[in-house]
């Protein structure tokens, strides 16, 4: 039987439509695999040399980056979708390797170095650096700082490695709480923030768990694992939250970023292993700014990247 | 062919094919294993005088085996790791959330057992001389002064699961509990019993289980003062049931080893934490001259159990692995407190990486500052191509040597 004109033209637009609807399917499977966002731009060190093991970031008024490596602290200025460097700070020499830092009031920076017992107040303006003199800190004297998180309210949360324990501090250090887990096999935590509503999620990395904490520090709940080849996590280093309550944890050795809603179900992946843009080589920090930028410290291809959502988030 | 004619033979095919679906179906095939000893005489032979499996017992060889192909080894019915659960599946649902023996969850069953005939429970040997097979470095125990009588008769079983269990080092119980169901302690710290504390501790933390050259099973390697009854030298003087320390751990370990110090000052960190020396090292006794708590490997791979996982599938794979990598000596590359360097490594990787692999260094790609990574901007390592832990390419490589990997950065 011979096909007409018409029939072979309707035919082939089936087809047509057919591999579109493919590929469309397709696209959006690859959407949700890769998540709502698309690579900005990946910082090097640019003017100021390499990084070298950057460890930590700040997003604020501009980005600071914690070059560990080379002690120092690196700033950034946002010019539309490009950051230009914009001086560097190293205390003439005396700043330890940073591995956390944030902006505390009085533009100052709060900065958490190695090697050293207390957290260092830092004036990049007057080049000056001083230890942060914590008040009325229980067993202050054998606190050893790990990682924190500044509110927008300018409250303080340092995680004390030797206790451990998070202890909450007003913006002028004063001890207002603390918070630790004391089930058995607790193992300490890593990295804390928090998010809008004011709730604490503080990551253990070698159980793979986010423990969440309410605005009076009272426990609500946990969830994560890295028991098995199935887990949640493979080693989980960092920890971030967006306004939507999202939660975005940095797996060292998965390479990505993992975001979980607020109830730790997975949402979408970000990165995956390489040393191309967009890819990740055991990322060591993520943050969100204020408009859902993501931050993330790729460390072992010592850039940072930066992801900014497809659609403006609310 | 008339009407009639096609309609016979119509009705004639149906009959037929109703006949044949009716039919009994013939016997299931009786088992193989006469069929198989034809060929495998050697095997039957081996069984002889053996307690013998089940399966053989019962000359049911294709309950393992598939006898035309198959993908995995000895012609093994589907996965090779899985087949002794089709039968023992309890087993495998018991194990769920244990600490596995390692040769278990490296080899599989067969490691141990023999899959035919062995001795008793399959065993291919006898238990002290099995168990000695892979922890060789227990054999040296074996002529120490004194020893655990358990240990020195072979009945690791008495102390040890040799499958799975909750407790690390596969005991049976706790190591306190186990120690106490025969010993009662009899501890003195400068002469005064601590025996009410220490009862309550891990017994490990001071005495080897095994043997020793020390009187009271005390480690071989230990801190003068312990070994001494100077237990004032760290600890305070006993309170309410407890003997806190002086000081901080990290302050108190660092005032004596105050040469470790200068690494508090490196960017990548590993001794941190509330015991951020006991966790590795015992602080009393131990077997080994950097007193660690437990082998290196099974130490490492306590927290890094992901590391380990991928290890273990590559090396399923690889045909060549790196020494250090395949013995499981991560100190070798690896800075176990701190370091300046990428992935912890104790100098840069192509330092790390040369101390055994000279000649490449000096004939391979070109590496450092003037041969730059396109991907990532950064100079050329070992590690920019090699994957040390899991890789299943050949040369333990990140992609195939052959295109993919070249073309990542020379595209044409």
């Amino acid at each position: 039987m011979r096909l007409t004109t018409k029939s072979w033209l309707a035919r082939a637009l089936s087809v047509a439509a057919a591999v579109a609807a493919l590929a469309a399917f397709c696209g959006a499977l690859q959407a949700a695999d890769t998540g709502p966002v698309k690579l900005l731009r990946a910082i090097y060190g640019e003017e100021a040399g390499d990084f070298n093991l950057p460890e930590a970031l700040s997003c604020g008024e501009r980005l600071t980056v914690a070059d560990a490596g080379n002690k120092r602290l690196l700033f950034f200025e946002a010019a539309g979708e490009a950051f230009k460097p914009a001086g560097k700070f190293d205390a003439n020499g005396k700043l330890g390797a940073p591995f956390c830092v944030a902006e505390v009031a009085g533009g100052k920076l709060l900065v958490a170095e190695r090697g050293k017992p207390t957290l260092t107040l830092c004036d990049p303006k007057a080049n000056t650096a001083v230890p942060a003199v914590l008040q009325g800190v229980p067993q202050g004297s054998k606190l050893v700082p790990g990682r924190f998180c500044v509110n927008d309210k300018g409250r303080i949360f340092v995680i004390d490695t030797a206790a451990p324990r998070i202890v909450a501090l007003s913006p002028e250090l004063r001890y207002e709480g603390e918070v630790s887990v004391t089930a058995k096999g607790f193992t300490g935590f890593s990295d804390v923030r928090y998010d809008r509503r004011g709730n604490l999620f503080a990551l253990e990395t070698l159980r793979g768990l986010v423990h969440v904490f309410d605005a009076n520090l009272k426990p609500v709940r946990s969830f994560g694992s890295r028991e098995g080849s199935g887990a949640a996590f493979e080693f989980p280093v960092s920890l971030a939250t967006d306004r939507q309550g999202n939660v975005y944890v940095a797996d060292s050795h998965r390479s990505q970023v993992l975001v979980l809603d607020a109830e730790g179900r997975l949402q979408w992946r970000l990165g995956g292993f390489g040393w191309k843009e967009g890819s990740f080589n055991e990322p060591g920090y993520v943050a969100l700014d204020s408009a859902n930028r993501i931050f993330v410290v790729d460390r072992l291809n010592n850039r940072v990247q930066v992801f900014a959502p497809l659609r403006p988030m609310e | 062919m008339s009407y009639m004619t096609r309609y016979m033979l119509t009705i004639a095919a149906a009959l037929a094919a109703a006949l044949c679906l009716a039919a009994p179906q013939p016997a299931a095939a009786a088992p193989s294993g006469k069929a198989c000893f034809g060929c495998h005489e050697d095997l039957k032979a081996r069984l002889a005088g053996k307690t013998l499996h089940a399966p053989v017992r019962d000359n049911n060889c294709t309950a393992c085996h598939n006898p035309h192909a198959s993908e995995s080894r000895a012609l093994i019915d589907g996965k090779v790791e899985q087949t002794c659960y089709r039968c023992h599946a309890k087993m495998q649902k018991d194990a769920q959330g244990k600490l596995m023996h390692t040769a278990l969850r490296q080899g599989g069953c067969t490691q141990c057992h023999d899959p035919h005939a062995g001795g008793k429970a399959l065993l291919k040997q006898d238990t002290k001389a099995l168990c000695l097979s892979c922890h060789k470095r227990l054999e040296k125990e074996l002529a120490a002064a004194h020893q655990n009588p358990p240990f020195k008769q072979g009945k690791c079983l008495s102390c040890h699961e040799p499958h799975w269990a909750a407790e690390p080092g596969l005991l049976r119980q706790s190591a306190a509990s186990l120690c106490l169901s025969c010993h009662e302690p009899r501890c003195k710290a400068n002469g005064v019993s601590i025996a009410g504390i220490t009862r309550k501790m891990d017994c490990t933390g001071c005495h080897t289980p095994h043997a020793s050259d020390n009187a009271g099973l005390l480690g071989n390697y230990g801190h003068k003062e312990f070994l001494s009854g100077q237990c004032t030298a760290c600890h305070a003087e006993p309170q309410g049931g407890a003997m806190a320390l002086k000081r901080g751990e990290r302050e108190l370990c660092l005032s004596c080893h105050a040469k470790e110090a200068d690494w508090t000052q490196r960017p990548n960190q590993h001794v941190l934490g509330s015991q951020p020396c006991t966790r590795c090292h015992n602080p009393h006794a131990a077997t080994s001259q950097a007193r660690l708590v437990s082998r290196e490997g099974t130490l490492c791979f306590g927290c890094h159990a992901d590391t380990e996982r991928r290890m273990v599938a590559g090396e399923k794979v690889m045909q060549a692995v790196c020494e250090p990598v395949l013995k499981h000596q991560c100190s070798a590359c690896h800075d176990p407190h701190a370091s300046s360097f990428d992935l912890y490594l104790k100098s840069g990787p192509d330092h790390v990486c040369q101390k055994c692999h000279k000649k490449q260094h000096r004939i391979s790609h070109p590496l450092g500052e003037k041969a730059i990574d396109p991907r990532n901007r950064q100079p050329m390592q070992c590690i920019s191509c090699h994957k040390i832990h899991g890789a299943t390419e050949q040369f333990m490589l990140y992609l195939d040597g052959k295109r993919a990997l070249c073309i990542e950065c020379h595209r044409y």
